[in-house]
């Protein structure tokens, strides 16, 4: 590897420049564990210094047509498309996941964002009532709420930062963002694509560093009224109290503990594949991700045995390996609790049928010290078990059976999380029936992550608050004013 | 002078002219009557009586043109008067009162001017005819003879822009033309042919209407209240003083609003009159209706009296005993919020198809019986209460309305029984059930119809603002089939209503009788005069003079394809109508192997048989998969052979007579073809042995796909099956497509991706999937291809009765 020794320095931006930090936070690669990146730790004052800019950006930004700043994204993705292979690259690098699918889905899908928010800013519509008995008009319109704070999560950088950029920036806001400190790598490198976008300074401000130090001086930040966050429900706690005083208005988007229910007249030829991928993508941190399998018992030998033999089909590679199906995971300390959970699983009687502890993992030297860890499937598990209730954001999966419909539903349904679900049947009548019941903010049926950019995304129960979506997230970096004129 | 000169400053006295201009009485007056464009007052020091002394003060005001003596001087000969004798007074006082000698120049001087004075010289120009008008208005009171009584007219005007001379004429000896009574008021002529507009009469005996009644008659003039009634209303005109504390003196012509009600006011004056008049209770919208204080009174008298609207509408019905109960049916036409005969007492019969004998006879519109209906409802949505009541209350009368057929549920499903065949359950169920429900569901939309605010490129440096309304369309034209008279009617109608139109609904001849008894509730229900009104009658007359009428501005049609395109023909031709069609069907309902085969054998008879198979989206066509063909055949003929036949008044009969005798005779030839082309018939086919035009339910197999039957929509109970290969989905699809109707069609199968293929692939505008004929209010229902286009039912209906204005500002 020609890799060079010098450490990548970033630096934030803010006011259209890149400004230096007096004090920085080491950055690893996940597939060696060695420091490779520095990354500002950044604190009050730089937050401070993105507040002044992004305020004095506001007024010029939020006055332009949605025509002229549609312009402005349809611009940032071409760049962004044309750099395609450089992010997906760093993307790999920086978050340990495959050079696949970096290259296939958390890049192209960031540049799809971008578009995704400049064409449907232009078809935004208020609304207007008449009264015509005591001879009034009502209107409704729309303007941004001002600079909106975005704090977006180390698993999918690049994709979920865009994700919040581009509808606040499209609604006429002006932003700061911080990314994970683990991850800053790709929002580093999307400064440097703004001026040439025409992004006026200002307009987008990244300031990286802790969420101590960053997101709680911009979550309390008086002048910063819309926060939205990506991340954990503990952080999400946190947020909500230091926010409070302020009543800002927040998007939560949190956990999951999301079940796959499987009927015995699932195709399974589809079925398998695609709960190994919702299981393990992205080396299983993905909120989204399958972590709860449900089979109907009449297939469940059968589905198991089907299920194994394809996790240890599931290759575990270094992440610019294109053979890989899953790279390494994102820290040491995130490595460590992901094995625990198997530990206790383990502890409690339950079985490890593949992965962790059972199979061994085959990696080149230099990535011994890297974070890797085998896809795992635990079963003879109980529904109490910290394995069935809590969030494990990593490649290990449950699979349990069950006997009817009725049972399954409540099974499903009795953890604090409502993100993600996925229904396998064929049966017409059936999938309706269950996607109702479910509690999940999201139900696929026969299928997983296909999304839909125009309808709402979102959890319900602990997995969240509010929604995001062309209408949602133009809705939450709005403010609605309804104008009523005598005549 | 002795009297005059005795104050120490001497006295100075106030003239309502600008002196020496209407020297002596009447000032005012003549200041009007010679069309002066300035007007004032002077404040003079007095002289002997000639109004000739110095001048002190004098202030100008302008004139406008329809200006009275009573206008004038409340706006500002009495207000600005007594400042100015105020100032007058001070300048007096600080000694710098000025004595301008007056000039005799300009100088008039006019006699006093009294009714027998005040009488109207037609050979001058509209223009002085007008200030003779407003120069005695309201004192003397200009007049003329005419119709054999001395007629005084008011508030005149000269603004008759957009004004038409249309209507009954009402000769006045001496004038140059006769005037006109129009909706606006009395129109007169000048001796230079210009018109002028009067919209108050004062008759001989002295009662004051609006010029615009005065060839209504008694129903329109004013009550005399009884002392008790004065009394009230006196309790009520301190009300209004109390709720009005703005308005100095409360009079007839003080409008409640234009003095500073709101709407929070309305409320207070309804629970103020609860309380001054033992307890009435007037709804919000009685206010709306009646905002000049003396109109309020008249309101009030009336109901205080139990005149209300209802009672005076007189309904000739004709009764019947049947069913357990007595129904009563009016059987003529409704304009305008009366029952009245068509042109000419035309009558016919309608039939019971039970037993063939005659229920009663029908008035049977003509031409001009449509036009008096458009005229009414146009008049109703322009200038009745329709259009100025809130959305919200016009929801409130639909609700009423629901709740009304609600009550009256049981009789109208006799009626159904009896004009259309309906068998009661069902139509206790689906022809009136699902009316009331539709208009429930569209008396919730009325307050929830809006636009948007659209951002469009800015006009730099200015900034644009685009706004859309969704307005109602005016008149609408409704023509409705006889296969579920009520139903249809309510579908099409309470989207139009809820839209805030007025409607003409044309019922189909051979089914009036539950659209004149919806009338008859649409006049308990309160909603005004005019806005529906229902003519039974044929398509030929009535159908096509509404289609072809220049003031109806849009056709909901539901009936056959044939009489759709000749209705959209006309619509185009006339003055390029809105139309929206429901349409003839052939609709395929496909049933594959692999279906829950006691549910599609279930649903399979009701797709068909459902209300004797007159039912738009029946199912035209069933595709039965190989495999389970003969066992569907096998089963479906058992559970026909289980049918009950009957009085459709019976409560355990399923099938009862078909809806007329030319629809029973049309069904007889359809099996006769479907025989001779080769089509197998297993069951039914023939006349049911029994009096009344009863069909058997029957069924053919075999049936192939150049066959008439099965092309052709029998609209009675006749079941067509053909069969498919197994598997053979694509097949099966192009031969369900193969039609150029696309109203309906459904599929029975377990499979969900076979289910979503196929409901994707069915060119139709409602796909079933293990279910059929499940209809509901809030689901757009409507036809592609030549089964029509526009829905009923769901928000979408509601588009079908609204147009859009785009509205752009620049600011």
């Amino acid at each position: 590897m020609a890799e060079t020794k010098a450490l990548l320095l970033l630096e934030n931006f803010i006011d259209g420049k890149f400004l230096p930090c007096n004090s920085y936070i080491d950055s690893y690669d996940p597939s060696t564990g060695e420091v490779y990146c520095r990354v500002p730790n950044s604190g009050k004052d730089e937050v401070e210094a993105a507040v002044v800019a992004a305020r004095a950006a506001f007024p010029a930004w939020s006055s332009r047509s949605p025509q002229e700043r549609s312009q402005v994204l349809y611009q940032l993705a071409d760049l962004l498309e044309q750099s395609l292979d450089v992010f997906a690259e760093a993307e790999s690098k920086d978050q340990g996941k495959t050079i696949t699918l970096a290259r296939t889905m958390d890049i192209p899908r960031s540049v799809q964002n971008f578009r995704f928010f400049a064409s449907s800013i232009l078809h935004q519509t208020a609304e207007c009532t008449q009264m015509e008995h005591q001879g009034c008009m009502h209107y409704t319109v729309r303007d941004p709420v001002g600079i909106a704070g975005l704090i977006s999560p180390w698993n999918l950088p690049l994709y979920l930062l865009t994700w919040k950029i581009a509808p606040a920036i499209a609604a006429g806001n002006t932003v700061i963002a911080k990314p994970s400190e683990l991850t800053s790598v790709t929002a580093w490198m999307m400064c440097k694509l703004l001026e040439k976008a025409g992004v006026p300074p200002g307009v987008v401000n990244i300031v990286f560093g802790t969420g101590p130090r960053v997101g709680e001086a911009l979550v309390s930040h008086p002048e910063v009224p819309v926060i939205s966050f990506t991340g954990s429900q503990p952080t999400a706690e946190r947020i909500t109290q230091l926010s409070a005083p302020y009543c800002k208005k927040l998007s939560l988007e949190l956990g999951g503990k999301n079940p796959a229910i499987i009927f015995e007249d699932a195709n399974l030829e589809e079925c398998i594949p695609t709960t190994i991928r919702s299981s393990f993508a992205n080396q299983g941190e993905i909120c989204l991700c399958t972590s709860r399998i449900f089979v109907q018992k009449s297939i469940y030998n059968d589905f198991l045995k089907r299920f194994v033999e394809a996790a240890r089909m599931w290759k575990v590679g270094i992440p610019s390996d294109p053979s890989a199906s899953m790279g390494a995971l994102i820290s040491k300390a995130h490595l460590e609790k992901v094995r625990n959970y198997v530990k206790r699983a383990c502890a409690e009687g339950a079985q490890v049928l593949c992965g962790e502890g059972v199979d061994k993992l085959i990696l080149p030297p230099r990535n011994q010290t890297g974070y890797f860890m085998l896809p795992t499937v635990i079963t003879d598990i109980k529904d109490e078990s910290c394995c069935m209730k809590e969030e494990i954001f990593g490649p290990v999966t449950c699979i349990v059976p069950f006997d009817n419909e009725e049972e399954v539903i409540q099974r499903a349904n009795n953890v604090k999380y409502g993100l993600a679900a996925t229904v396998w049947s064929s049966n017409v009548g059936r999938v309706h029936r269950v996607a109702k019941k479910l509690q999940s903010g999201l139900v696929w049926t026969n299928c997983w992550l296909i999304r839909e950019l125009n309808l709402p995304f979102g959890g319900m129960k602990s997995s969240g608050v509010g929604r995001e979506g062309a209408k949602e997230s133009y809705e939450f970096f709005t403010e609605v004013k309804t104008i009523t004129i005598k005549h | 002078m002795e009297v005059i000169n005795a104050p120490r400053h001497g006295s100075i006295i106030y003239h309502p002219s600008l002196l020496p201009r209407h020297r002596g009485a009447s000032a005012i007056n003549w200041t009007l009557i010679h069309g002066d464009k300035k007007g004032g007052f002077t404040i003079f020091w007095a002289d002997d009586g000639l109004d000739t002394g110095d001048l002190l003060l004098q202030k100008e005001c302008e004139v406008l043109p329809d200006d009275t003596v009573s206008t004038l001087y409340n706006r500002f000969l009495f207000p600005e008067g007594v400042k100015g004798m105020v100032q007058a007074v001070r300048l007096i006082a600080q000694g710098k009162a000025p004595r301008h000698p007056q000039p005799e120049e300009g100088a008039t001087y006019e006699g006093i001017q009294k009714k027998e004075t005040a009488k109207i010289n037609w050979a001058q120009s509209a223009e002085d005819i007008h200030n003779w008008i407003r120069g005695n208005d309201k004192v003397p009171g200009a007049w003329t003879e005419a119709c054999g009584q001395k007629l005084t007219f008011f508030n005149s005007t000269l603004n008759t822009a957009g004004l038409m001379p249309e209507g009954d004429a009402l000769p006045i000896p001496e004038a140059h033309r006769p005037g006109v009574v129009t909706k606006a008021g009395l129109i007169l002529f000048g001796n230079d042919d210009r018109m002028l507009l009067v919209k108050n009469i004062q008759l001989e005996d002295g009662k004051m209407i609006p010029a615009a009644n005065f060839f209504r008659g008694a129903d329109s003039s004013a009550l005399e209240l009884t002392e008790a009634e004065q009394a009230t209303a006196e309790a009520v005109r301190s009300a209004w003083k109390r709720i009005l504390p703005n308005v100095p003196e409360v009079e007839d012509a003080t409008d409640f609003f234009k003095s500073g009600a709101a709407s929070v006011d309305v409320v207070r004056l309804v629970e103020e009159v609860k309380e001054l008049c033992g307890g009435l209770e007037l709804e919000n919208e009685d206010i709306y209706m009646a905002t000049a204080f003396g109109d309020f009174i008249q309101l009030l008298v009336r109901r205080l009296r139990g005149e209300d609207g209802e009672s005076e509408c007189v309904i000739d019905h004709v009764e019947k005993s049947v069913n357990k109960m007595t129904v009563q049916m009016p059987h003529q036409l409704f304009i305008g919020g009366a029952f009245v005969d068509a042109e000419g007492a035309k009558t016919y019969d309608t039939i019971n198809p039970t037993d063939g004998s005659v229920i009663c006879q029908v008035s049977l519109a003509q031409v001009s019986d449509v036009d008096k209906a458009v005229a009414a409802a146009k008049d109703a949505f322009e200038n009745g209460q329709w259009g100025k009541i809130s959305a919200r209350d016009r929801g409130r009368l639909l609700y009423r309305l629901a709740d009304l057929m609600e009550q009256h549920q049981e009789e109208l499903a006799t009626i159904e029984a009896l004009d259309a065949g309906a068998v009661y359950t069902l139509a206790l169920k689906t022809h009136v059930g699902m009316s009331i429900q539709t208009f429930r569901y569209f008396a919730g939309w009325c307050d929830k119809i809006q636009g948007s605010t659209i951002p469009i490129n800015q006009a730099r440096p200015n900034r644009n603002l685009t706004l859309t309304r969704k307005e109602p369309i005016g008149v609408c034209g409704i023509v409705i089939p006889w296969n579920y008279p009520l139903m249809m009617l309510a579908w099409k109608t309470a989207a139009c209503l809820a839209a805030g139109n007025t409607v003409v609904i044309k019922p189909a001849q051979v089914t009036p009788l539950t659209a004149l008894k919806f009338a008859e509730l649409t006049l308990k229900a309160g909603i005004p005069k005019g806005v529906v009104n229902i003519l039974p009658g044929s398509g030929s007359l009535v159908g096509q003079r509404l289609s072809d009428h220049p003031d109806v501005r849009k056709i909901g049609f539901t009936g056959s394809t044939e009489v759709g395109k000749h209705i959209m023909k006309s619509c185009a031709l006339s003055n390029v109508k809105k139309v929206s069609l429901e349409l003839g069907g052939k609709s395929p309902l496909l049933i594959f192997a692999d279906c829950d085969l006691n549910k599609a054998v279930q649903m399979g008879v009701s797709s068909v048989f459902f209300n004797k198979g007159e039912n738009c989206i029946a199912a035209g066509r069933l595709f039965v998969e190989d495999s389970i063909h003969d066992q569907f055949v096998q089963r479906v003929v058992e559970e026909v052979r289980k049918m009950k036949i009957g009085n459709p008044l019976d409560r355990d009969t399923n099938h009862g007579p078909q809806n007329h005798q030319a629809h029973l005779r049309k069904l007889l030839e359809y099996c006769q073809r479907g025989v001779t082309e080769g089509a197998t018939l297993v069951c039914g086919g023939k006349q049911v042995p029994r009096p009344g035009f009863f069909f058997e339910p029957t069924v053919f197999t075999d049936v192939e796909d150049h066959m008439f039957i099965a092309k052709e929509e029998s609209f009675g109970p006749v079941m067509i099956i053909s069969r498919f290969a197994n598997g053979d989905i694509d097949g099966v699809l192009s031969r369900a497509n193969a039609t150029e109707f696309g109203l309906a069609s459904g599929v029975f199968t377990r499979d969900l991706s076979k289910a979503l293929y196929i409901s994707d692939k069915l060119d139709a505008g409602t796909v079933f999937v293990n279910t059929y004929n499940k209809t509901d209010v809030a689901a757009p229902f409507g036809g592609f291809k030549q089964s029509g286009f526009g829905k009923d039912l769901g928000e979408a209906a509601l588009n079908e009765y609204l147009r859009i204005k785009t509205v752009t500002f620049e600011y």
